[in-house]
């Protein structure tokens, strides 16, 4: 019976403290504002909490998370091109320190959000080329695409080196 | 420069607190709003079933609250009747069979005229390979038995646009031929003898389920993937 509570509820709380961060980065990096991305957020707990496989180590929940974080924000985002709305970027309202503002942000958020995404999980999450793939449902060398163009593009947008 | 500014300024993006305990509470609700329509669905069941078995009635007389039983079974009748009128994928929909998320197609003048299955991302599993002219797509139903799928007898793509290299749409459309599922398995062909020889990527946005007797339903999703022509 899919309506059976699946995990403790306590679960919920750690999964958030060890992932929830990360996740909202993603989230907000794809979408650019902080309700849309506390929204998919939502949905990816609901998701985990009532239909999350047994997951075999702490890698592979990080990455099953990441995965269905970055399928609820492209439907997320299918949905907002059908209706569109006039809402800019808050993405530096997040910020700890909204001292540091070099720009980079601004250029990322310009780019396409498939270029965005393998972006933030290789140059921020630190993941290589084949988990992305497995992640996204790629193939490497998809992946080794996007992250040369998003590079290329990053740099033009940007303006000078930023790595 | 050996510098990553890039992972320096997304990592000072935070999620708030006050946010994070706001998604768990929301979860947590929405996990005892299910719980309780499980609870509701059952309870309603063993009161149908103790009706018709006549349950409780250990005198093997006439119910004392014969009355409110039988308005019991009359909502549930109408219900019954309602369902069945309403095409297999609604009348599922109502009986709690159904999943997902569902959106009406609405006219100009506020109408429903039809509906949509918005989530099908996760569910079907999309490859793509050149074979001299056409391009077979092979979609794996993840779901089969489950609806909306089993109800759907033929399928084609509702919405699909072809990308060379550096992303230039090169070919877009739906294929106006429809194909069988067999074992949750069905081999689309789009014909694609126009393109140069290159590497492209394929979109698909929208598959389209039919049956007979049934309204078209539009199955919607975001796939991808690379093919070499």
């Amino acid at each position: 019976m899919k309506h059976t509570l699946a995990r403790p509820a306590d679960d919920l709380e750690q999964v958030m403290e060890a992932y929830g961060n990360m996740l909202f980065r993603i989230c907000l990096v794809m979408l650019g504002n902080g309700s849309d991305a506390e929204d998919a957020l939502q949905e990816v707990f609901i998701k985990y909490y009532s239909k999350a496989p047994a997951f075999t180590e702490e890698e592979h929940k990080k990455a099953w998370l990441i995965t269905v974080a970055s399928n609820q924000c492209r439907d997320m985002l299918r949905y907002r091109n059908k209706h569109p709305l006039a809402e800019d970027t808050d993405i530096y309202a997040y910020k700890t320190d909204d001292s540091k503002n070099s720009g980079i942000l601004d250029a990322l958020m310009t780019l396409p959000e498939k270029f965005r995404l393998v972006l933030v999980l290789h140059y921020v999450e630190e993941y290589p080329v084949q988990d992305i793939a497995r992640m996204i449902g790629r193939t490497p060398s998809a992946v080794k695409m996007r992250l040369q163009k998003g590079r290329k593009l990053l740099k033009e947008a940007y303006g000078k080196e930023y790595m | 420069m050996g510098k990553n500014l890039l992972k320096e300024e997304i990592k000072e993006i935070e999620m708030p607190l006050e946010m994070k305990e706001r998604v768990v509470e929301k979860c947590r609700n929405a996990q005892l709003d299910k719980k309780e329509s499980v609870n509701m669905k059952n309870t309603d069941k063993t009161n149908v079933e103790s009706i018709n078995t006549g349950e409780n009635n250990t005198t093997g007389k006439k119910p004392h609250n014969s009355r409110r039983k039988w308005s019991r079974i009359a909502t549930v009748a109408t219900a019954v009747a309602l369902c069945l009128g309403l095409g297999s994928v609604t009348a599922l929909a109502a009986t709690g069979k159904l999943e997902g998320f569902f959106a009406d197609v609405t006219r100009w003048d506020g109408a429903v005229v039809g509906e949509t299955y918005e989530q099908a991302t996760e569910e079907i599993e999309v490859t793509a390979y050149a074979e001299e002219d056409v391009l077979v797509v092979e979609a794996v139903l993840l779901k089969a038995n489950e609806a909306p799928y089993f109800v759907i007898e033929n399928w084609g793509i509702g919405k699909y646009s072809i990308q060379d290299a550096d992303g230039e749409v090169v070919a877009e459309g739906s294929t106006a031929a429809l194909f069988k599922a067999t074992d949750g398995k069905i081999n689309m062909e789009i014909f694609v003898a126009e393109l140069e020889a290159g590497s492209y990527t394929l979109t698909i946005t929208e598959f389209t389920g039919s049956a007979k007797a049934e309204q078209d339903l539009p199955v919607k999703g975001y796939w991808e993937c690379e093919f070499r022509f």
